[in-house]
């Protein structure tokens, strides 16, 4: 009974492995998008994993991997939300301090990576947080607007119109730019 | 689904798809929203592009399964050790059983002869030399054999019964908890 336990332990260990190699970029860069700040996308992205891993008896594979951990990811974020509002609040500058650690070797490439978060950061503040989940859960998950509107919690006449809002926000700001 | 949600949906479908043939965007509407996708898709890609993922660490074993596995052990340890006890019983008390199972056997009478008799004064009927008195029935071998099967019963049954009841009723917690798991 051991060695088989051992064995499904092994088989679901490499799975979850592999979601984390294969969606782990998503998943982080979904919760970035969202809270701007690193340590918190990392912190999610493991709470993410921690759960999937603790849940994998329950999980039924339809190849919809991807879609499940981003449904967890969103749901640690509206929960981290609701204890503290500050971190899906938080201005530009902060996200540009706490992301570029690691790479502050090459001062050139830096300077280039926080202007892109900072274009990013600015054009996701034109946003509203349900337009920016809607957005990017369809970027991140390549969900169907089905999918973002069950994830959201709302119907799916709710989600299209977050998305159209949110994308005419986008063309209207790069409109302004221009 | 209405035909007015169904064209909303298809539109905006489109416009956020990640290749979408161009000839899908006939409309002017459409075409915005793509415009606003794009805008926004480009600004991901190059934030992306410098992301630093962090490894993963997953629990060695949750909990739940260390605990089950040790009680699993325990009861394993247990049961192995009540089944060597047991048979370790057994192979000591057949001997023992042997010798002490004849303690309901009859010990056979020693014949008395009618002329031993002391005269009692009371009248006797005449002496028949064809009734033999002695026992001459397997009541004795009956005997014999039914207090073996109940000594074996006691020894074998009583002794068998109360550590497979436990046992018996252990395995069924222990259901009961994997169930709930």
């Amino acid at each position: 009974m051991n060695t088989d336990a051992g064995r499904r332990d092994d088989s679901d260990r490499k799975r979850v492995t592999g979601w984390f190699h294969q969606h782990g970029p998503a998943v982080r860069g979904y919760v970035l998008a969202m809270v701007r700040r690193a340590d918190v996308a990392d912190d999610v992205l493991q709470e993410t994993f921690r759960k999937a891993w603790e849940a994998r008896s329950r999980y039924r594979e339809e190849g919809a991997a991807r879609t499940y951990l981003l449904r967890i990811a969103d749901r640690l974020l509206v929960d981290r939300a609701r204890r503290s509002r500050r971190e899906t609040t938080v201005e530009a500058t902060v996200w540009e301090q706490c992301e570029s650690g690691s790479e502050a070797d090459d001062p050139a490439r830096t300077a280039e990576q926080s202007e892109q978060r900072r274009r990013l950061a600015e054009a996701l503040a034109e946003l509203t947080p349900p337009q920016q989940r809607v957005l990017l859960l369809r970027y991140y998950g390549e969900m169907s607007f089905a999918e973002i509107a069950e994830t959201l919690g709302c119907p799916l006449s709710t989600a299209l119109s977050h998305a159209r809002r949110g994308l005419n926000a986008l063309r209207q700001r790069i409109t302004e730019v221009k | 689904m209405e035909t007015h949600e169904k064209q909303r949906l298809q539109q905006i479908e489109t416009a956020t798809s990640r290749d979408p043939p161009s000839d899908e965007i006939r409309d002017e509407e459409t075409a915005e929203l793509r415009e606003g996708w794009t805008t926004l898709v480009r600004l991901l890609e190059d934030a992306d592009r410098v992301q630093a993922m962090p490894g993963l660490v997953l629990p060695e074993q949750t909990p739940a399964t260390v605990v089950w596995h040790l009680r699993l052990g325990t009861l394993a340890a247990l049961a192995a050790g009540l089944m060597i006890a047991v048979t370790a019983s057994r192979l000591w008390r057949s001997p023992e059983q042997a010798s002490s199972s004849r303690w309901l056997s009859v010990v056979p009478v020693p014949e008395v002869s009618r002329s031993e008799l002391p005269d009692s004064g009371h009248a006797l009927p005449p002496a028949d030399s064809t009734i033999d008195d002695r026992w001459d029935d397997d009541l004795d071998d009956r005997l014999d054999d039914l207090s073996q099967q109940i000594a074996g019963f006691h020894g074998n049954g009583y002794l068998l019964d109360a550590p497979f009841h436990w046992l018996s009723e252990q395995i069924g917690e222990l259901h009961e908890e994997i169930e709930e798991l």
